[in-house]
């Protein structure tokens, strides 16, 4: 007696199996372990089943046909409608008349995984719902499996870039990182350092201030990829210019950045990667991304981290340049989270921004160190500077304020007649040291005929007996500023020397005065031969190279382009996401195997009647 | 009792079936015999897709034809148009057509991703 469950029964369970897309000629189901082809199933029948035996077992099963293999007694059989392989050949794996069932299982090529030490903290190249330790991004740490830009894939396909240059127009790059210099680009004996620095008007665009931020950039879109150490960019291979044009605190201006564009397209890249961003219009930027356009090059820029307060902004309410440009050569990226989540800092906008990639705790090369200092060791407190911080006004920042109450919510103004300098001294002396930079916070009330200076002197001692200073506060208003960025490039300043003091003096009349000030944030950022380091970032300016990179891959898989087609595989080829729908114009993440493999619609059909 | 219920294939076991018609000379299609209506020939040309998979082994075209305006390139007659030899693949097609107004879309695909891009915009042309 036969007491197997009837075919039909299967068929009932698995009307809820999801099956993969209808465009593969057999699509494939998963149980999550394995594979295989949805409605068939292989059987081999034992010697003594002759074709009688065979037929009937075909018949129970309701085969809708079968196929005998080269294999001595295995046959392909397909399955009723609905029909589940797995649990069919489970049902019949004791029957009497078979050797064995089984689904027919599918194989794939080996995705391609490189070998770099930290690789497994790329989640935006592969998510495998890996927690990063030290997160700078603390929310979905870990985030979902999958959520990422489908990297190894791609690698499968391409993972050389060269020959399509790609410049990162930033704040310099360290090439001589461990992971960076061989995947510079050559730019001969005019450009040895790999590009220009238009900040320092010289042919060396390490970072001179210390910032990083160049640095890590490029390693997103190119750290050596499979050299067993640090990390790999989209691009395994590839050839990166470095065009400084942001300074110290990752400031630049109009000028700088405009011959920047210029520079990267006369010396022949054709991707651009601008992880920058101001709030005006402004005709010379504008006309030099239109001039990149003509020159036929692709130009992939920042959303924005949402300002002052941090939180992300709408793009098309609030322009951001040169994200809301028009022109059509521009790529602006949104930030995702690590559940593909737009990052909470990460602008966004239906029109003006285009798509998203990851932006948050993103592994990558930085230029050296970055050393913060809490004001407790070192420094020398004239007049009535103190340390402070624990108080209403400075919450738990450390502190360097004048006058000493200046936290406390009912403080008082600084003295009259007061000449006040707060110093401390640095060796920036050791070998090795490409380049250093101090940035800090000041919050300030300022009389307009008192003044709040920033110095430096080489020598050691007072800053401000003989060394180079610069004034904080107007000389034109009474000011209150709170959160004002200082930045002082010290190489700039011949102050990479054993003993460069660095500090703040408040100098104040007889008359009329206010509140005070209040340093805080206080870092020395340094570039560094040899240090070969590493940091987690988070911004859109991390998103906008994984986007860079991208179009250098898809330009190399496909050099017939030109650069609207990279555009619009950028755009096109992504996998739609929630929390882009409706903040950016694709709706999609940047997927690099979807963009190897996508196809542009043919143009230019016509059709004629032949006479 | 004996024997156990055997299911009257309540499901459907009607198949979406991709109708391939030979609609003319294109490379890899079949005739379709003419029939009794008269039959012209239509040259069909496009620009070149500048992806490197369509223009290899594996890729090329498929010229899409219709009666209705509008159509779905899912189950519509086509010609297939491969990549043989050379830089790339052809751009142009010969198809037999009957009289009356036709509609036509054409589909780039390559070895990786053969169901293909998205149809080109629809024309019409009308045999006399």
């Amino acid at each position: 007696m036969n007491n197997k469950y009837p075919v039909w029964f299967l068929v009932v369970l698995a009307l809820g199996f999801s099956a993969s897309a209808a465009q593969k000629a057999a699509p494939g189901v998963s149980d999550g372990a394995a594979e295989y082809v949805a409605g068939e199933l292989l059987v081999k029948f034992k010697p003594q089943s002759d074709t009688a035996v065979q037929g009937s077992f075909m018949a129970e099963l309701n085969a809708r046909g079968h196929k005998a293999l080269s294999r001595s007694r295995v046959h392909k059989v397909t399955l009723p409608q609905g029909a589940d392989a797995r649990s069919v050949a489970e049902l019949y794996a004791a029957d009497p008349r078979i050797e064995y069932a089984q689904p027919n299982y599918i194989y794939h090529t080996m995705a391609t995984v490189p070998d770099d030490i930290d690789y497994g903290k790329l989640w935006g190249l592969k998510n495998t719902g890996q927690t990063l330790a030290s997160p700078v991004y603390g929310s979905n740490n870990p985030g979902i499996a999958g959520y990422d830009m489908d990297a190894e894939a791609a690698w499968d396909l391409q993972t050389d870039c060269r020959g399509v240059i790609v410049a990162v127009v930033d704040t310099g790059v360290n090439y001589t990182h461990e992971d960076l210099i061989a995947n510079m680009w050559d730019g001969g004996v005019t450009y040895p350092n790999h590009g220009y620095d238009f900040v320092d008007t010289d042919n060396d665009p390490v970072p001179s201030d210390g910032e990083s931020h160049g640095t890590h950039v490029a390693g997103t879109i190119a750290a050596v990829g499979n050299n067993a150490t640090g990390t790999t960019g989209v691009c395994w291979q590839a050839e990166i210019m470095s065009v400084r044009v942001l300074g110290a605190g990752g400031s630049g201006t109009t000028d700088d950045i405009a011959q920047g564009v210029d520079f990267a397209v006369a010396q022949g890249a054709r991707v651009i990667n601008m992880s920058l961003g101001g709030g005006s219009f402004d005709h010379t930027f504008s006309d030099a991304i239109a001039d990149a356009r003509t020159a036929g090059v692709v130009v992939v820029v920042a959303a924005g981290n949402g300002g002052a307060d941090g939180v992300g902004d709408n793009n098309d309410l609030t322009p951001q340049y040169p994200c809301s440009y028009t022109h059509d050569n521009i790529i602006c990226v949104a930030a995702l989270d690590q559940s593909y989540a737009l990052a909470s800092f990460s602008n966004y906008g239906a029109t003006s921004v285009d798509v998203g990639a990851p932006g948050v705790n993103v592994q990558s090369s930085i230029a050296g160190t970055t050393t913060s200092d809490n004001f407790s060791v070192g420094w020398t407190l004239g007049g009535d500077w103190a340390v402070s911080g624990v108080d209403y006004w400075c919450g738990s920042a450390s502190s360097l304020v004048n006058p000493a109450d200046y936290c406390e919510e009912l403080g008082g103004y600084y003295a009259p007649n007061a000449n006040d300098a707060v110093y401390k001294t640095f060796d920036l002396g050791a070998a090795g040291l490409l380049g250093a930079g101090v940035t800090a916070y000041v919050d300030y009330y300022m009389d307009v005929t008192d003044s709040l200076s920033f110095g430096v002197q080489s020598t050691g001692g007072d800053p401000f007996a003989g060394g180079t200073m610069v004034r904080i506060n107007s000389d034109q208003n009474n000011e209150v500023v709170l959160g004002a960025v200082v930045a002082y490039d010290l190489t700039q300043s011949s102050c990479l020397t054993a003993n460069c003091s660095i500090g703040v003096r408040l100098v104040s009349d007889a008359s009329n005065h206010s509140y005070g000030a209040r340093v805080y944030g206080f870092e020395i950022n340094k570039s560094i031969s040899g240090a070969d380091t590493y940091a987690l970032y988070n911004g859109t300016s991390m998103a906008t190279p994984h986007v860079a990179g991208l179009a250098a891959m898809i330009w190399s898989y496909n050099p017939a382009y030109a650069y609207d087609d990279v555009v619009s595989s950028v755009k096109s080829s992504g996998d739609a996401v929630a929390a882009l729908y409706g903040k950016s114009s694709s709706g999609r993440a940047v997927d690099a195997y979807k963009a190897l493999q996508y196809i542009q619609a043919p143009t230019g059909v016509t059709a004629v009647v032949v006479p | 009792m004996e024997g156990r219920v055997r299911f009257p294939l309540l499901i459907s076991l009607t198949l979406l079936v991709s109708v391939i018609i030979g609609c003319g000379s294109g490379s890899g299609s079949g005739g379709d015999g003419g029939g009794s209506s008269t039959t012209s020939t239509i040259a069909v040309s496009w620009i070149e897709n500048s992806e490197s998979g369509v223009n290899s082994a594996g890729g090329g075209y498929k010229v899409y034809h219709s009666t209705t305006s509008g159509f779905s390139v899912s189950g519509a007659g086509f010609v297939d148009v491969p990549y043989v030899s050379g830089p790339i693949a052809p751009t142009t097609a010969n198809l037999s057509l009957a009289t009356g107004t036709h509609y036509i879309k054409v589909v780039a695909y390559s070895a990786l991703n053969p169901s293909g891009s998205p149809a080109s915009t629809q024309i019409a042309v009308t045999v006399p």
